[in-house]
């Protein structure tokens, strides 16, 4: 689905509106006639908005190097590291053993990320929290950059950044089930769990997971930042930030958690070994028939 | 919307490793040495605390074992004294008595001799006397040396001697 395509659609359906306004007018209810026209009128307004400013990108091409191309939400992302890096540097200067305010701030956010994915995958994923950390704190950032304006436009907007988010995301699952099950042939034995039958799904997941989740980051961001910039589009007054406080807030930082938190989950899965799932309670059940 | 580009995927992939070096390294690394050295220091604390409270009871325990000794040694000290003392008069007393005994003797011993020296003195001078008298009365009818051995005769007849 491409801008010209979307742009097809929305022509297709001013079409229609513009018959219904022409039978409208015939029947010569000249008010709604009126009406209909100024709702049309917002509607080309609309699409204008959205094909020439919401969506339009401004890459810039680097002429030395050839065919390399970096596109703004490459650019939003150096904005956002370099914040996050500053912030960081800021933040971890000096630490002390009896902290203040914001080593306290920097220690409870570090202690509660690492507490949230440990507990996710087990202390075995002790060595996987920096990186998922890093993608938290990344996508926190990233879906809320575009509320606070200056022209910013969330980068998980752009598809190719979920790719590659999503295609690192699988590497890591992949890495982390190859290490918990000990080489390869527990990392290919892991493909027929929970049985045989399933080996068919287990390798399309394999191609499932990373779509999925790059697929849900992208919409749910698009969809978010469209209808904002929609809403903004027909009222700039106090009504935005309500909206702002669901689409931007509310879904932007669900979004990262759910991105994150469904890689632990998946890495958790593919670390499982046998050892550790409670054949207890079979036993347990079998004792007591 | 949906037109792939490999550069943003690179570029977004190498970004975001780029991120993840710089906060493991200057976040975590930072902010979990500094959590391990508050527990290590926690932990050293705790330990210095419990070896003082069991130095502590050591240094109890050896100051009441001092004590009950130096209870033991200060009644030893007193008994001994105590007999010490008791020996000691107990001597003195004897030796005084024994000191006493021997002037007693002593002094017996004197009175008899004495008593004996005089009785002899006495003897001699009533042989004389007697003497004396007898030559008197039979003037130079009898030599002196047998008539003192005559006088000196009748007078061991007589007891005086004794």
């Amino acid at each position: 689905m491409t801008v010209e395509n979307v742009s097809g659609l929305v022509r297709k359906r001013l079409r229609g509106a513009q018959n219904l306004r022409v039978s409208l007018r015939k029947s010569g209810r000249n008010g709604v006639a009126y009406k209909v026209k100024v709702v049309n009128a917002m509607g080309e307004e609309l699409q204008e908005e959205l094909q020439n400013r919401i969506l339009w990108e401004s890459p810039f091409d680097v002429p030395l190097l050839g065919p390399i191309h970096i596109s703004e939400s490459v650019v939003t992302t150096w904005l956002i590291m370099a914040i996050i890096m500053v912030l960081v540097l800021i933040l971890t200067r000096k630490l002390k053993v009896i902290p203040g305010k914001g080593q306290a701030l920097v220690e409870f956010a570090v202690t509660w990320v690492t507490g949230f994915l440990e507990g996710n995958m087990g202390k075995t994923g002790k060595r996987y929290v920096p990186y998922l950390s890093t993608v938290l704190l990344y996508l926190g950032i990233a879906n809320l950059i575009g509320m606070f304006g200056f022209g910013l436009k969330p980068p998980t907007k752009d598809i190719n950044v979920t790719v590659a988010l999503a295609l690192m995301s699988i590497v890591l699952i992949e890495v982390a089930t190859f290490r918990g099950q000990g080489g390869l042939k527990g990392f290919l034995k892991s493909f027929t769990k929970p049985m045989a039958l399933m080996t068919p799904i287990n390798i399309l997941e394999l191609v499932i997971r990373p779509l999925s989740l790059c697929m849900r980051l992208f919409g749910n961001v698009l969809g978010a930042f469209v209808i904002m910039k929609l809403i903004e589009h027909v009222c700039r007054l106090i009504v935005p930030m309500v909206f702002s406080m669901y689409f931007d807030v509310f879904d932007g930082l669900i979004q990262a958690y759910v991105f994150v938190f469904l890689t632990s989950l998946f890495m958790a899965e593919g670390m499982e070994t046998e050892e550790e799932q409670p054949k207890s309670t079979l036993a347990n059940l079998q004792h007591s028939t | 919307m949906l037109d792939f580009d490999i550069w943003t995927i690179l570029f977004s992939v190498i970004n975001i490793l780029v991120l993840f070096f710089f906060l493991k390294k200057f976040l975590f690394g930072r902010v979990n040495a500094m959590l391990e050295k508050r527990a290590q220091m926690v932990q050293d604390d705790l330990d210095q605390a419990k070896q003082s409270a069991a130095d502590a009871a050591a240094l109890k325990s050896d100051y009441e074992q001092t004590l009950v000794g130096a209870k033991q040694e200060v009644r030893d000290i007193l008994s001994a004294a105590e007999q010490r003392s008791r020996a000691q008069s107990n001597e003195i007393t004897m030796q005084a008595r024994q000191q006493a005994d021997a002037i007693l003797r002593e002094a017996q011993k004197e009175i008899e001799r004495e008593r004996q020296r005089t009785l002899d003195g006495i003897q001699g001078e009533i042989a004389d006397l007697a003497l004396a008298a007898a030559s008197k009365l039979m003037e130079q009818q009898v030599n002196d040396e047998t008539n003192r051995a005559l006088v000196n005769e009748f007078l061991t007849e007589e007891g005086v001697g004794e």
